[in-house]
């Protein structure tokens, strides 16, 4: 018996013991079959397949406001209007009138260029009637020194976060919303700072949070000390921002991406047999695109080109397919360079007998609110055509002995 | 029952993990009984428990079931840099014992070649006009097992013939995976399987035309061995003729000392791996010779000391223009328990490779045999 289990504890040692097989070596010297084959290859996108559409996210749908101040991405002014606020209070179930302390307005630093300092915010009370369509030249004409409100200097130290003005002159407080605007206010923004820059604030349909509007005050004929003193707040209800360069006659034999209501352009390919192969491994697939102009936009506000694929190519509204994006960043820097974007995953969808159409939108992330304003060469330039660099890896032949 | 159960073993690990396996069809493997394996191999044409000769099974007594597993330790050494490792292997499962008064018959699952291997590889590739380093790993696992079913015809009390017919299976699985430093590129990792079917026939016989002195010889050929991937044919190799001769003489009934030749024709598929990129085959040719010396006449199975050595060269050359060769040191026992109803054989073995001048490998393993006899 002892001997059957010793044995039996041999046997299970033995088997038990861990593997390790992997020994060094190098090609071509040790690889049986050879090493497999890395190639590259280009595909232009098909001849006139490719346009620009206009109208994606549209003026309500921004996720921040853009202020500049002699940035080379463009001038953008930024505004907001806050609904009407209450003129009474109601204290132990009893509505009073008050009288005001000070008034904060609050607005949420989402980006800064973190190198430049000195930065300014400079309020104003503009008009109540400005909407979406109200333009660059309206919104810079308005922002005069007469309509300053008042002015926050953000301090350096300040990445992002609430910028908070506090007024408690008594006759700024009286003035703040005339008697005529019946408790509405609109404030406008620009931004001084020690050199060109700009920054982004918090809009409503972004998640940093809207603008917000706070009155402290105390309400009249109560004798309660802790009860006298009181808040009236309010959050924005409508925002925007304008800007100087706007695409308002885009070239049809460009391709443009982002802006407010945004740009995107769909591009067509058609792969070579070789890829369709799935035998083949596709281990990188890189759209590049020439820009028509050079790139440019806020220092340490990054932004990215989008590329999707679709479920079916029906133009403009083709719908996006899931598991099928990439994004490549946009130089930080002032850039005339192609832009490469990754989008492997969308080639690999494209391969295969019930493969995705080989067609891709491209956008601007984030969608309507970067100071970005790429544009880019078509498939009509003598020059600069969008393409598609592939790399893929042969199968290996060492399966054949 | 048993036979079948080691078979799925044998055909999943029956394989040991080389530099030198990295060719072709890998490396042949000695599928040796733990006995034949402590006598250097030496006395493998006359083992019943060994699938060499289909005559030997003329000396089985009574049903006979036996396995032997092994561990390999080793140490590789190339150009490239020195690895250890280690790995276990199923060399020989088989199940024999006389059908009638003349006749015995065996079946056995064995080891043939082994393609078992892991290879660690840095390169360099220039790719978009970049110089990208890469990281590969080529991981091979399985090989060509052969399974015979043989009988054996005993003319004479001096002289009996065998016949073997044989079926060359077995599967290999490859996984190359690849990364590359810069992380633009997606790792690859590529998973194929082959599966490996040919024909064989094998003969033999086993004399003793003088008391004490047994003869043995034996010839087997192999037909194109066929690879599959996912149950089509890619191609073919052809497969070499086997040809193997072996003496033994006992001077007494303590001693008993062995020797063999084999010669296999590997060449015969040089052709056809040179024009699928390969180095080719060699002709190889093996020798070896072991001794088995015993207490007692009278009680032989009771921890005899084997010894043996063995020489072989290896026909797939692991660089262009190389021949590699091993050679190996065996010692080993064994014991008989239950009225010589239960073995247990022990070997330990030293293996040194070597192929040209960069090529090293050192082996050091451990077999381990039980026999049943019910």
């Amino acid at each position: 018996m002892r001997l059957w289990i010793g044995f039996l504890v041999s046997v299970l040692v033995l088997a038990g013991c861990e593997e390790e097989l992997t020994v060094p070596g190098q090609c071509p010297e040790l690889c049986p079959g050879g090493q497999p084959v890395v190639l590259d290859t280009i595909v232009l996108a098909t001849q006139g397949s490719d346009t620009a559409f206009f109208g994606y996210s549209d003026r309500t749908a921004i996720s921040s406001l853009l202020v500049s101040d002699g940035l080379e991405a463009g001038e953008a002014r930024g505004w907001v209007r806050f609904p009407q606020r209450s003129d009474s209070v109601t204290v132990g179930g009893i509505v009073r009138s008050y009288k005001t302390d000070s008034v904060v307005f609050t607005v949420n630093l989402v980006v800064r260029d973190t190198l430049v300092d000195g930065l300014k915010l400079i309020v104003h009370r503009v008009p109540l009637t400005w909407d979406t369509a109200t333009t660059f030249t309206d919104v810079e004409a308005a922002l005069t020194e007469a309509a300053i409100i008042d002015s926050v200097a953000v301090p350096d130290t300040l990445k992002t976060g609430a910028i908070r003005l506090v007024i408690t002159d008594s006759t700024t407080l009286a003035n703040l919303i005339p008697a005529g605007d019946s408790g509405r206010i609109a404030l406008g923004f620009r931004i001084r700072a020690d050199e060109p820059t700009g920054v982004r604030l918090g809009a409503l349909a972004g998640a940093s949070g809207a603008a917000g509007f706070a009155t402290y005050v105390k309400a009249d004929s109560v004798t309660d000390s802790t009860l006298v003193q009181q808040t009236v707040s309010v959050s924005a209800v409508a925002n925007f921002f304008v800007r100087n360069n706007d695409v308002v006659n885009p070239d049809v034999d460009l391709l443009y991406i982002g802006g407010v209501p945004s740009y995107r352009s769909i591009m067509r390919f058609e792969l070579p047999a070789i890829i369709k192969n799935t035998d083949v491994r596709l281990i990188r697939a890189t759209l590049e695109l020439t820009p028509e102009v050079p790139i440019t936009g806020l220092r340490g506000d990054p932004a990215a080109v989008s590329v999707s694929g679709v479920t079916k190519d029906i133009g403009a509204k083709s719908p996006p397919a899931q598991a099928a994006s990439g994004s490549g960043l946009l130089p930080q820097e002032t850039s005339s360079e192609p832009v490469g974007i990754d989008m492997r995953l969308i080639v690999e969808r494209w391969r295969g007998l019930s493969g995705l159409p080989q067609t891709i939108m491209i956008g601007l992330a984030p969608d309507g609110g970067s100071f970005f304003l790429p544009v880019f060469k078509s498939t009509r330039a003598a020059v600069g055509k969008p393409r598609l660099r592939l790399t893929y890896m042969l199968p290996s032949q060492v399966e054949q002995p | 029952m048993v036979l079948g159960a080691f078979a799925v073993l044998a055909s999943r690990a029956a394989a040991q993990s080389s530099e030198f396996g990295t060719r072709a069809l890998g490396l042949p493997v000695a599928a040796l009984s733990a006995r034949a394996q402590g006598m250097g191999g030496g006395a493998s044409m006359f083992d019943p428990d060994v699938a060499l000769n289909p005559s030997a099974i003329w000396l089985t007594q009574r049903a006979t079931a036996t396995f032997s597993v092994r561990h390999f330790w080793r140490t590789s050494e190339n150009p490239f840099g020195t690895a250890d490792g280690n790995d276990t292997q199923f060399p020989l499962v088989m199940v024999a014992g006389p059908i009638g008064a003349r006749w015995d018959f065996s079946i056995s699952v064995s080891a043939y070649t082994d393609r078992t291997f892991a290879l660690a590889l840095l390169d360099t590739l220039s790719i978009r006009g970049q110089d990208v380093a890469v990281h590969d790993t080529l991981i091979s696992k399985g090989g060509v097992n052969d399974i015979q079913g043989a009988v054996a015809f005993t003319v004479s009390r001096n002289f009996a013939v065998g016949i073997g017919l044989h079926v060359l299976t077995g599967t290999n699985r490859f996984e190359y995976r690849r990364a590359f430093s810069d992380s633009s590129y997606v790792p690859v990792r590529n998973k194929n399987e082959l599966a490996f079917s040919g024909p064989g026939i094998s003969a033999g016989f086993s004399a003793e035309p003088i008391r004490r002195v047994r003869l043995a010889g034996m010839v087997r050929w192999d037909g194109d061995l066929g690879f599959y991937k996912d149950s089509t044919k890619l191609s073919e190799i052809p497969m070499p003729l086997t040809f193997a001769a072996g003496v033994q003489y006992a001077p007494n009934d303590r001693l008993t000392i062995a020797g063999q030749g084999l010669y296999r024709t590997w060449s015969t598929a040089d052709a056809s791996i040179r024009s699928r990129g390969g180095l080719g085959a060699d002709n190889a040719a093996e020798g070896s010779f072991g001794l088995e010396w015993t207490r007692s006449g009278r009680s032989v199975y009771k921890f005899p000391l084997r010894a043996g050595v063995r020489y072989a060269q290896l026909p797939y050359p692991v660089v262009t223009g190389s021949n590699g060769s091993e050679v190996q040191l065996s010692l080993g026992t064994g014991f008989r328990f239950s009225g010589n109803r239960g073995s247990v054989d022990f070997a330990i073995e030293r293996a040194w490779r070597n192929d040209g001048q960069d090529f090293h490998e050192k082996t050091f393993m451990f077999t381990f045999g039980v026999g049943i006899r019910p």
